[in-house]
């Protein structure tokens, strides 16, 4: 692919991904201004890639590795200032005190519940979880973080139960 | 209790203003130019203390009294300029190939070069410095008429420095040995753990 292409390529990537990409960042930086150095990090990352790119994935598959990889990479060197360590799904546990309403729920406060839960995660749960936040079908995340779609949909399983444990529906028992 | 329903879940997590930090073009170019990112950006405090080290010894070698000193303070030069380079060496970089891989690849190949690094401080980050180290404070004793025990002593305590750093990093490549036997389970179970 000669620079116009690139340039090209990286608009359009730009230009369709931007958001979720912020979003993404979100998952992986809570400070803002290292969040703005991630999200710069990554464009210059997903430039450079454009240079490699061969169709040999969709679009969305490689614009999504890219960023993961370039945003993992910032977990791995910031990692001494971030939390002690980071867990699987698996392994963490949620206060279950004063479940609420999911439903009912401050659209800020279940944010920030789910936010909790995607600071906590190592890198392969944590990439899962975003992309499929962002809305991803489980078979391209899978081709995207490597795992099989069964992974995929435990994974999914798993965080959803934590929230259901959190968020009780009303009238329903805890 | 059923669990909060997909849509629902992609609605809020989209919901609010998102935009990505804008860059130019020309400026996204002129850092595809330079090397370097976080890890990088770690090294570079490494590298400021290497400077530190030389600096400071530089000016033992000039100033202080006797060839065991003035050999020991170049000595420690040397192990420090030797460190800096396998530091550059040995460090992950940015790879935009290896970047298009899997993130679970690409996650695991990370893991394995950082612990690469930390289970083999003692070679390449303490045992280069520790020539210098050992000459330098043989010359101290010299200078300072120490005796056996307070020599022994002083050399105690640099042991224990160096011996503390060494378990520190063996116990994170430990960690990171952990980390990386967890990802190949769970590419082996096929996800129905």
């Amino acid at each position: 692919m000669d620079e116009r292409e690139q340039d090209r390529a990286f608009a359009e990537a730009i230009e369709r991904f931007g958001p979720g990409l912020a979003r993404m960042a979100r998952g992986y930086e809570a400070d803002p201004d290292l969040r703005r150095d991630l999200e710069q990090d990554v464009q210059v990352a997903l430039w450079q890639s454009f240079a490699h790119f061969d169709g040999r994935c969709a679009l969305s598959t490689w614009v999504w590795r890219v960023a993961h990889n370039r945003a993992t990479s910032h977990m791995l060197a910031h990692r001494r200032r971030n939390a002690p360590g980071w867990s699987s799904l698996d392994a963490i546990e949620i206060a279950d005190a004063a479940p609420s309403p999911f439903d009912a729920a401050e659209s800020g406060q279940a944010m920030a519940l789910i936010l909790s839960i995607v600071e906590r995660l190592d890198p392969p749960d944590r990439q899962i979880l975003l992309l499929y936040l962002e809305g991803i079908a489980g078979a391209e995340i899978a081709t995207i973080t490597g795992v099989t779609p069964d992974m995929v949909t435990t994974r999914i399983h798993r965080f959803k139960s934590m929230l259901t444990r959190r968020f009780a529906r009303e009238g329903e028992p805890v | 209790m059923s669990p909060p329903d997909d849509r629902s879940l992609h609605a809020l997590w989209q919901s609010g203003a998102a935009e990505i930090a804008p860059l130019s073009l020309a400026e996204i170019k002129r850092r595809a130019g330079r090397l370097g990112d976080g890890v990088a950006r770690r090294n570079r405090r490494e590298y400021i203390a290497i400077g530190i080290v030389a600096a400071v010894f530089g000016l033992y070698a000039i100033l202080l009294p006797g060839y065991w000193l003035k050999t020991g303070s170049l000595l420690v030069i040397a192990g420090a300029l030797f460190v800096g380079w396998q530091l550059a060496r040995r460090s992950s970089r940015s790879d935009p190939d290896a970047e298009a891989a899997d993130v679970r690849t690409y996650y695991r190949t990370r893991l394995v070069t950082e612990e690469h690094m930390l289970a083999r401080v003692g070679r390449w980050y303490l045992a280069p410095l520790i020539p210098g180290l050992a000459v330098f404070l043989t010359g101290i004793a010299f200078v300072a008429s120490l005796s056996p025990l307070g020599f022994a002593a002083l050399a105690a305590i640099h042991a224990l420095v160096f011996l503390g750093i060494w378990l520190l990093n063996r116990r994170a490549a430990a960690m990171l040995r952990d980390q990386i036997a967890l990802i190949d389970d769970t590419l082996s179970s096929k996800g129905d753990s």
